[in-house]
């Protein structure tokens, strides 16, 4: 028995797999990212919230960070969420040997990603400015914290994944778990756009 | 018999779906119903009574903190009282959800013995916090301020700090219902990513040891309200969605019933 989506199957057999699945993965993934999403755009609103109440602070405290780590870091999750993309495709024609190493690739730059953070991090704290110095430094590391759970949870999924390709041939439920896994990971990667956004850029000119 | 999402092969080890031992659900609706009668126990004893929410300020003396239980005493025992009770009901309720577990589970039911020894740790934790309140109302004149304010923020501590295992029973519940391979799920699999992102909801509470003041503090908007809502609603969702299976349950063994009925 090959395993097929029951709910679109009987219609649909026969058509190329653009149009037999709607959305990639399973609506429970995209209620997760919308839940996700609603709690970060919370976490947003308050970072703004606090820093109209004190922009001139907010923007001093900015000035100590550096952009181009902040940059290098984007570039990294950009560049991973496009090896988790390929890998999907891969997947999705059976090349579960490339799909496997963009899925790894993608754990690289995850890897690669806290270093400069740690890096980053380190510096910061050696220069006096930890989570407790001001409301700004309180957001640039708490935020980033909570972003940074959600890299090493996305690493996990992105390693299980690599994982489940590297065997011969997907099966049904498996390509679906694949698709929201990648799901997931996007969710990382833009959650971190809009934060390097807001602790980096927000007001500088 | 419908097709599978699954290509996995039901395990000799595993009964047909029809053998599997009935559940007694009138008393695992009370015990999903007692999910509900908690949240109602807190608004009422530590909203309304205690005036606890949101918690005092991390940032009040130690003098305000002592003038605080001395004002508020009565209130806190009554509270305190009704609270006791109604936390206890965070046992009742979880086990409804492993009850259902059990079910999802295949062979040894790793998830659900995880669950219970969890769960039967885990609502210590609630019943610390009354009884904590409690000693500290009972004469509050006598003591001293200093260490009124030290057994106060234990108290938030204990509420706050204590996450992870109840962040864990979450993920049990995900693994248990994202691997049911039942041909009907005991829970559709979006309570599945449901629980996933409540565990992930409320990691930032252990950002309450850093602050006495601002959104990351134990009244801050996301220490406080926001893990709050999560968690409390959390248990709101669960209670109904154990009731719907409860449903589900009664008509299989309708089912049965009839079919053994027939047969007879």
């Amino acid at each position: 028995m090959t395993a097929v989506d029951v709910r679109t199957a009987p219609d649909t057999a026969g058509q190329p797999e653009r149009h037999r699945r709607k959305i990639p993965g399973e609506v429970g993934i995209w209620m997760f990212i919308g839940g996700d999403m609603i709690s970060f755009s919370f976490l947003f609103f308050l970072f703004l919230h606090y820093r109209a109440n004190d922009t001139a602070g907010f923007t001093a405290s900015q000035a100590h960070l550096d952009q181009n780590l902040g940059l290098l870091n984007t570039l990294l999750m950009l560049t991973s969420s496009w090896l988790v993309a390929s890998g999907v495709r891969f997947a999705a024609r059976q090349r579960g040997d490339l799909a496997a190493r963009c899925f790894l690739g993608a754990v690289g730059c995850a890897a690669a990603f806290a270093v400069v953070k740690a890096v980053e991090w380190g510096g910061k704290v050696a220069d006096g400015h930890t989570m407790s110095s001001d409301e700004f430094f309180m957001f640039y590391y708490c935020c980033a914290g909570i972003h940074m759970i959600h890299v090493v949870i996305g690493s996990g999924v992105l390693l299980s994944m690599a994982a489940t390709v590297r065997r011969s041939k997907l099966a049904g439920n498996e390509q679906r778990n694949i698709e929201s896994g990648a799901t997931f990971w996007h969710l990382v990667d833009l959650l971190w756009i809009v934060l390097f956004a807001l602790l980096y850029l927000v007001g500088q000119s | 018999m419908a097709v599978l999402e699954t290509t996995d092969e039901p395990s000799r080890l595993d009964p047909p779906v029809d053998d599997v031992k009935p559940i007694n659900t009138r008393v695992v609706r009370l015990m999903a119903w007692s999910g509900v009668a908690l949240v109602i126990s807190l608004v009422v004893a530590q909203g309304l009574l205690m005036r606890f929410v949101p918690p005092p300020s991390p940032a009040m003396s130690a003098q305000e903190i002592a003038d605080l239980y001395i004002d508020r005493k009565l209130a806190i025992r009554v509270g305190t009282l009704i609270e006791c009770i109604g936390f206890t009901f965070y046992l009742t309720f979880s086990m409804s959800i492993v009850v259902f577990m059990r079910r999802m589970e295949r062979g040894m039911p790793v998830l659900t013995y995880t669950s219970m020894a969890n769960n039967g740790g885990g609502y210590v934790f609630f019943l610390l916090m009354p009884i904590t309140w409690a000693a500290l109302a009972f004469r509050p004149e006598t003591l001293d301020p200093a260490l009124m304010q030290i057994a106060n923020d234990y108290v938030w501590f204990v509420f706050i700090l204590s996450w992870p295992p109840f962040a864990l029973f979450m993920v049990y519940v995900a693994l248990a219902v994202l691997g049911d391979r039942n041909p009907t799920p005991v829970f559709p699999r979006w309570v599945g990513f449901f629980n996933l992102w409540t565990a992930v909801l409320i990691i930032p509470a252990g950002l309450v040891e850093f602050y006495t003041a601002g959104p990351f503090a134990y009244d801050g908007e996301l220490s406080f309200w926001f893990v709050w809502f999560v968690f409390f609603g959390w248990i709101m969702v669960m209670s109904g969605v154990t009731l719907r299976a409860c449903k589900a349950e009664e008509e299989r063994q309708a089912a049965v019933a009839g079919r053994d009925g027939a047969a007879a």
